[in-house]
C-alpha cells in the first residue's frame, strides 16, 4: 500500500546524515550531475596537466614543407610529430597549451574565489552580526560603492593600479598570477559579503540563537559555533555560481593583454592570438580555447544551480 | 520554602521608531523555591518581556528601565555581562515554544545539549555525550543513544520539545522559564510534557515562571498565578484563590471564555474589544475600555496593585480594598 512505503521511507530518512540527505536531494537533478561531472573533469584536466599533455606548452614545432603555422588538427611538423588539434601560429602544440591553460584558469579561479570568499564572509558576517551600528554601514556603504561599478571595469582599474608585472611588497613578492587573484578577489568579494550579511542577519532572527544565548553563549561562540555552519550552504551556492563568472572574468583580462602574461598558456590570451587568424579559416585555434571556457562556465553554473536546489533543506524536505 | 526570584518594579520598554511601547509597566512579584508560577494573558501583554528581562536578553530598541530582579538574593540587573552568561543555561534556562527554530539544524541533538554542558562545567567530550544521553532518557526520549545522534528536523514536535527541556535542565538550573512551551503540541503531548515537567520540578528543585494563556494548564501545574494585561500585572493569587474568588474584570472575562464541559454553551463567552496599542495607552485602567464596570475614576486614574487579602493583589478601583490592608507599594 502506498502509505506503507512512504512511512518506510520515512523510516530510512530518519536515519540519515545531512551529507547523505544531500547528495540524495543533488542526485535527482540530472542537469547539476552533468554539470558536476564537468567540473570533475576540469579538476581532472587541471590536476593531471603534465601527464596528460602531449608536448611542452611553450616549446615550437616546425611546419613541415609546403605548409605554414598555424597547422589544422591532426597534422604532423617535420619531425612527424602529430598534433591532435593543431598548432598555433608559433609551432606550439594547440591540446597541450589549452590542457595547461585551464590549469592556470582554474587555478587563479579557484585562488581568487577563495580569497574574495575569505574576505566577504568576513565582511558580511560582522556586517551582519552588527547589523545597525556603524561598523555595518561603512563596510556596507564600501560594498555598495564597490558593486556599483561593473566588474569588469572594476577589475581593470585594479590591474591598471596594480601594474601587471610582479611586485614587491616588504619581503614578499607576488608574482602575476597571484596579483591577478588579488585583483579578481578584491572585486567579487562584495558580493560574497552582500550573501553573507543577508544570511547571517535571517539567522540571527531564529530562536535557536536566543536559545544559545539563553544557554550562556558568547557573540564569538554565537557566531563561530552556531550560525557559521547555517551560512555554509548559501556561501557553496554562490562560490560555485561565482566560479563561473571569475572564469569569464579571467579569461577576458588575459584577453585584453591586462591579465596573465604570454608565453605562460593561458585559454584568454589564446583567444586573443587567434583573433588574427578567425578569419583565414583557422577555426580550430578559436573554437578550442573558446569551447573549453564556455564549456567550464556552463559546468560550473549547472552545478551551483543544483547546489543551490539540493543544499536548501526546506526545498529538499518539500520534495522528499 | 525559600524565596528564588524577586522581581521589583520592573520596567521595560522599548524605543521604536512609532513611538515608546510600555511592554512591562511596573511589574511586582515573587517565587519560591520548587514553586510553579503561572503568567498568564494575551499576547503582548508582557510575558515574554518579562521572562527575557529576568534572563536579561532584551535587546535594542529595548530597555530595562528601572526595576530590581533578585535571584537568590542578588540583583540580576547589576551584574557584568560576563557574570550573566554564567547564570543563564545553568541557574536560569528557558524553553521556548517552537521546538523546531529553537534547535540549530545544522546540529545533532547530542551536540547541543553537549555544547551548553561545554559552556558551564568541565566535563570531558566523552562525558558530555553521556551525559547527554542521559538526559535524553530522563526526559522520556525512547532509544536516547540513537535518537542523541539526530538531526532536529528527524524527530517529531513532541520528541524536539523533550530535547529542548533536556537541553534546559541539563545543568541543573535553579529556575525554569518556559515559555508556552506546547502550544505547538497536541493534548496528548501536552500532559505528557507537563507531566514530566512537574516530575524534574519536584526532582530537581526548581521553580517555574511558566508562560501561557491556557488557564486549565495553570490550573493543573503551578500553584501561583499572575495575570498580566498590557503590560501590567493586574491580579496576583495562589490557583485556588483565583479560580474560587476572580475579582478583576479581566480575569473573569479570562475564565468565562474557557468553554464549559458540563452545560451545552450556546456561545462562547468572549471579552470584547482588542489589546490596546502599547505605545498610545488609554489614561486611567488600562482595562478600562473593554471594561463592563467602569465610573469616573477609571478613566482618569490609573489603579494600583492592592492586597484584598492575605496573598490576592488586584489593580481594579471597582474592587472593594477592605480597610487596613494597605497598598503594598506606592
Amino acid at each position: 500500500m502506498a502509505w506503507e512505503i512512504q512511512s518506510g521511507e520515512y523510516e530510512l530518512g530518519a536515519h540519515r546524515t545531512l551529507l547523505q540527505e544531500f547528495w540524495r536531494n543533488f542526485r535527482r537533478n540530472k542537469l547539476s550531475l552533468i554539470g558536476g561531472f564537468i567540473v570533475l573533469f576540469y579538476a581532472f584536466l587541471a590536476i593531471f596537466a603534465p601527464l596528460l599533455a602531449p608536448y611542452d606548452p611553450i616549446e615550437q614545432y616546425d611546419a613541415p614543407r609546403g605548409m605554414r603555422n598555424p597547422m589544422p588538427p591532426l597534422s604532423r611538423d617535420v619531425d612527424g610529430r602529430l598534433f591532435l588539434l593543431g598548432t598555433d601560429k608559433f609551432g606550439r602544440d594547440i591540446l597541450s597549451r589549452a590542457i595547461y591553460g585551464t590549469r592556470t584558469l582554474l587555478q587563479v579561479a579557484v585562488g581568487s574565489i577563495s580569497i574574495a570568499m575569505l574576505l566577504g564572509v568576513t565582511m558580511g558576517a560582522i556586517a551582519g552580526y552588527r547589523a545597525g551600528t556603524w561598523v555595518d554601514e561603512l563596510l556596507m556603504r564600501a560594498v555598495d560603492i564597490m558593486l556599483s561599478f561593473p566588474s569588469l571595469v572594476l577589475a581593470i582599474a585594479l590591474v591598471g593600479a596594480f601594474g601587471i608585472g610582479k611586485i614587491q611588497i616588504g619581503p614578499f613578492t607576488l608574482s602575476n598570477i597571484v596579483k591577478i587573484m588579488l585583483v579578481i578577489a578584491i572585486t567579487y568579494s562584495p558580493r560574497f559579503a552582500r550573501v553573507m550579511r543577508a544570511v547571517v542577519l535571517q539567522e540571527m532572527g531564529k530562536d535557536y540563537v536566543a536559545a544559545a544565548k539563553i544557554s550562556g553563549a558568547s557573540s564569538a561562540r554565537i557566531l563561530l559555533a552556531e550560525i557559521f555552519p547555517n551560512t555554509i550552504p548559501p556561501i557553496i551556492v554562490q562560490a560555485s555560481l561565482m566560479m563561473a563568472t571569475t572564469v569569464l572574468t579571467t579569461s577576458s583580462l588575459s584577453f585584453l593583454g591586462l591579465g596573465l602574461q604570454p608565453p605562460r598558456p593561458s585559454l584568454g590570451l589564446m583567444l586573443n592570438e587567434a583573433r588574427d587568424y578567425l578569419f583565414w579559416g583557422a577555426w580550430w585555434y578559436v573554437m578550442v580555447p573558446g569551447g573549453l571556457i564556455t564549456l567550464a562556465i556552463l559546468g560550473f553554473n549547472l552545478l551551483g544551480d543544483g547546489l543551490r536546489d539540493a543544499l536548501d533543506p526546506r526545498q529538499a524536505r518539500r520534495r522528499g | 520554602m525559600r524565596e528564588l526570584l524577586r522581581v521589583e518594579g520592573l520596567v521595560t520598554r522599548f524605543y521604536t521608531d512609532e513611538g515608546v511601547v510600555k511592554a512591562v509597566d511596573g511589574s511586582w512579584f515573587a517565587l519560591e523555591a520548587d514553586e510553579a508560577l503561572g503568567v498568564v494573558g494575551e499576547s503582548g501583554s508582557g510575558k515574554t518581556v518579562t521572562a527575557l528581562s529576568i534572563m536579561r536578553l532584551i535587546e535594542n530598541p529595548g530597555r530595562i528601565e528601572s526595576g530590581r530582579i533578585l535571584f537568590r538574593g542578588e540583583d540580576l540587573l547589576e551584574k557584568p555581562e560576563r557574570e550573566m552568561r554564567r547564570i543563564r543555561g545553568k541557574e536560569i534556562s528557558m524553553v521556548f515554544q517552537d521546538s523546531l527554530s529553537s534547535l540549530n539544524p545544522t546540529l545533532t541533538i547530542g551536540a547541543q545539549i553537549a555544547r551548553v554542558l561545554k559552556y558551564h562545567t568541565r566535563l570531558t567530550r566523552r562525558a558530555r555525550w553521556q551525559r547527554a544521553v542521559k538526559l535524553l532518557e530522563a526526559v522520556g526520549i525512547p532509544e536516547p543513544a540513537k535518537r542523541v545522534s539526530h538531526y532536529p528536523h528527524q524527530l517529531s514536535g513532541g520528541m524536539r520539545q523533550r530535547a529542548l527541556i533536556a537541553m534546559a535542565i541539563s545543568c541543573n538550573p535553579k529556575l525554569l522559564i518556559l515559555d508556552e512551551p506546547t502550544t505547538a503540541l497536541d493534548v496528548t503531548i501536552e500532559a505528557q510534557i507537563f507531566g514530566l515537567i512537574g516530575e524534574l520540578k519536584d526532582e530537581f528543585r526548581m521553580g517555574v515562571f511558566l508562560i501561557t494563556h491556557d488557564l486549565s494548564v495553570v490550573a493543573s501545574f503551578c500553584q501561583q498565578v499572575i495575570i498580566m494585561y498590557a503590560g501590567k500585572i493586574v491580579e496576583e493569587a495562589d490557583v485556588q484563590e483565583l479560580y474560587g474568588n476572580p475579582l478583576h474584570p479581566y480575569t473573569l472575562g479570562l475564565l468565562r471564555s474557557i468553554p464549559p464541559l458540563e452545560e451545552e454553551a450556546e456561545r462562547l463567552e468572549s471579552i470584547p474589544g482588542e489589546v490596546p496599542d502599547l505605545i498610545n495607552l488609554p489614561p486611567g485602567c488600562n482595562f478600562s475600555p473593554r471594561c463592563a464596570l467602569t465610573d469616573e475614576r477609571c478613566w482618569h486614574e490609573e489603579p494600583e496593585l492592592a492586597e484584598v487579602s492575605p496573598g490576592h493583589r488586584v489593580a481594579c478601583h471597582r474592587v472593594a480594598v477592605p480597610v487596613g490592608v494597605g497598598e503594598i507599594h506606592g
